[in-house]
């Protein structure tokens, strides 16, 4: 009875055992592929921490592309309002449509890549490496308010106001000079 | 005995502002021109409206207030500050009205800093702001770096003020006899160099990979930017938004010449090339190019950063040169300055920011002539114990010809020394009081007293109002050097309690 009892717990070890060798590379590839999800100013704020390690990052795409000859530069404004430069290869960057300013809302991306504190290829530049584009939420010309009313109101009111101004200036320089 | 104040003085600063203000708001048609080119109609109103308050104010006060006499060195320096005041309020009015600042308060700071050549900001959404806006702001740099008064001068019929007003400003080198010629000479300098510089800017651009319109777009920003040494830059991330070489190199040929006294540009340009390599302050700012550039080489080093030399020149000598020449571009984060590059690094771009550039030009902080003088009276002081007692010893530098330093000369840098130091402390005391650390608050300080414009994060919107107020004060007063504001003040003061 007492080696049925010791047997049955070498058993039961046994297949725990397997169990988490067979579960170590589904855990560890977890481990490998969720980077931490960052802002800019966490990657600032611990740059040796992040440094060429693999990060996540989300924000609009901003200003222009920079294609090189080797690659393109385009600038990501997170969730917080920072900035950030992204080295991508040129097709990734062509295939973003909008690039966020005055009166366009650009791409939204998700993305992954290694983050340089100071990246050796691009004179010490901190910036993102693009790894890829995890999502992908096209941009969108922003519809123009139309000016209120009241401002145009003012301007005209004001303008004829510095008219008359100006008529009665002239007047008394004329007077003066006379 | 001090002169009285009377209501005549009032009358004659008021309408002499009047006329500077009133021409001055002329220069509001470009974002109008722009913003109409553009379909930008918000930026249209808004700035038709500021157009037409400077017009009216500027009339009303020329109407209202006939000047009866011809303008004295008092008048001369209430009207240099009082306009520098005014021109900030009525600015910040299109500004407010844009919706690009969280409060008339913030937008006046960014006026005081455009119209300085400063390069605080408190803009928000930046990179989604309206062209004929981002234009507009880096035009008012371009303006304020050659100041309200020489443009005044070029455009207005001789006025019987000229000089008075041009000493505030910090432009007393004379080029030419003619006081209007002068102000003409300074302009077409510089909007020589706008053709080029814009030029080259967009070059450097295509080939850092923009599209040629916006190259052109970026290329004219960036010039009137580092031309001014203003520091305003058509996106947030500042010039490390290019990424490129060429483009940082532009930029810093571009700061170095925008931080040179216009005398100088001028003489290089029509009289004596060797001017360059005889000038004590183009020596003086190039032993302290060579000497700080080592130390805050040695600093980064210490903290393992920018070992590359290519990194070291596009990041380290970048913003170092950009705080020398008082610009506050920057091809870093401000903040990765501030928490990594260590105390010895720190410590050189505060220097270099108190020292500024050159005097008479763009640039702004304590000015190197003035170091070029105190070492030289230093020396002086020093060369008088190997000479007998009765040795009559005679200083000379060579700065737009030979000049002669005279204890009176020693004594107003030492001075101006004292002030620049004195309100950088009590600015480095009022972000104290506000809770903030003691390096932030003195680098803060520093940087708007000095019109440099690097920020250690202290200058955001949501900062306390009282600061926002200070900085705009220390702008204002490290802009005009002092006296003028000093003069004003007294001149308001005695007025109201002594004068009468």
């Amino acid at each position: 009875m007492k080696f049925f009892i010791s047997s049955a717990r070498w058993f039961a070890g046994l297949i725990m055992a397997v169990f988490i060798i067979a579960c170590l590379p589904v855990i560890t590839r977890a481990v490998e592929t969720d980077p931490p999800k960052v802002t800019v100013s966490k990657l600032l704020a611990s740059p040796d921490k992040y440094n060429l390690s693999s990060i996540i990052i989300s924000g609009e795409v901003i200003g222009q592309p920079l294609l090189r000859s080797n690659g393109a530069w385009f600038h990501l404004l997170d969730d917080e309002r920072t900035a950030i430069g992204i080295w991508a290869d040129k097709s990734t960057v062509e295939s973003l449509k909008y690039f966020g300013r005055y009166g366009i809302k650009g791409d939204r991306v998700i993305l992954q890549g290694i983050f340089y504190n100071a990246h050796p290829d691009h004179g010490g530049d901190t910036c993102i490496e693009l790894e890829t584009i995890l999502g992908h939420e096209p941009g969108y010309e922003e519809s123009k308010e139309p000016v209120a009313q009241e401002k145009w109101f003012i301007a005209v009111l004001l303008g004829m106001i510095c008219l008359i101004l100006w008529a009665i200036d002239r007047k008394i320089n004329k007077k003066d000079h006379d | 005995m001090m002169k009285k104040i009377l209501w005549e003085d009032w009358k004659t600063i008021f309408h002499y502002t009047g006329v500077i203000l009133y021409f001055f708001g002329f220069t509001l048609l470009v974002p109008v021109l722009l913003g109409t080119i553009l379909r930008e109609f918000h930026v249209v109103v808004d700035f038709l409206i500021g157009f037409f308050l400077f017009v009216f104010i500027g009339l009303a006060l020329r109407m209202l207030f006939r000047a009866r006499k011809d303008a004295i060195w008092l008048h001369g320096l209430c009207i240099t500050a009082l306009t520098w005041l005014l021109a900030t309020l009525i600015l910040a009015i299109p500004y407010s009205m844009g919706g690009f600042f969280g409060s008339y308060l913030d937008s006046c700071f960014d006026a005081m800093s455009g119209l300085t050549a400063t390069g605080l900001t408190l803009i928000q959404r930046l990179d989604h702001a309206p062209l004929s806006l981002n234009v507009w702001r880096h035009v008012l740099s371009f303006i304020g770096g050659q100041g309200i008064i020489v443009i005044a001068l070029v455009f207005l019929p001789p006025l019987g003020l000229g000089y008075k007003a041009l000493v505030g400003e910090g432009k007393e080198d004379r080029l030419i006899p003619s006081i209007r010629e002068t102000g003409k000479a300074i302009w077409v300098i510089s909007l020589i160099y706008l053709g080029i510089g814009t030029l080259l800017f967009m070059g450097a651009g295509m080939v850092a990979g923009l599209s040629p319109l916006w190259s052109l777009f970026h290329g004219a920003c960036m010039f009137m930017s580092s031309w001014s040494t203003g520091g305003f830059v058509p996106q947030t991330l500042s010039t490390l938004y290019y990424h490129h070489t060429l483009y940082d190199s532009v930029c810093m040929l571009v700061l170095i010449l925008g931080s040179m006294n216009f005398g100088l540009h001028f003489l290089i340009w029509y009289k004596n090339k060797k001017e360059l390599f005889r000038d004590v302050e183009i020596r003086t700012f190039l032993i302290t190019i060579f000497i700080f550039s080592i130390l805050l080489a040695i600093g980064l080093l210490q903290n393992n950063l920018f070992s590359e030399p290519l990194a070291m020149f596009r990041k380290g000598f970048f913003v170092f040169l950009s705080a020398h020449t008082s610009t506050g571009q920057a091809t870093i984060y401000t903040t990765h300055l501030f928490n990594h590059w260590g105390d010895l690094a720190l410590i050189v771009i505060m220097i270099a920011m108190f020292l500024g550039g050159s005097s008479g030009s763009t640039a702004g902080g304590f000015k190197i002539i003035r170091l070029a003088i105190i070492a030289k009276g230093f020396q002086h002081e020093i060369r008088r114990f190997f000479f007998p007692q009765q040795a009559v010893l005679v200083e000379k530098i060579h700065h737009i010809g030979d000049q002669v330093i005279i204890d009176k000369i020693v004594k107003s840098a030492l001075i101006i020394m004292m002030l620049f130091i004195v309100m950088q402390i009590m600015g480095t005391v009022a972000g104290i009081l506000n809770g903030y650390a003691l390096v932030p608050s003195l680098f803060e300080s520093i940087s708007s007293s000095s019109n440099a414009g690097l920020s250690s994060g202290i200058t955001r919107p949501d900062m306390p109002n009282n600061l926002k107020v200070v900085y705009i004060f220390n702008m204002w007063l490290g802009r005009l050097e002092f006296t003028a504001v000093f003069v004003f003040i007294i001149f308001v003061f005695r007025s109201f309690f002594k004068g009468k």
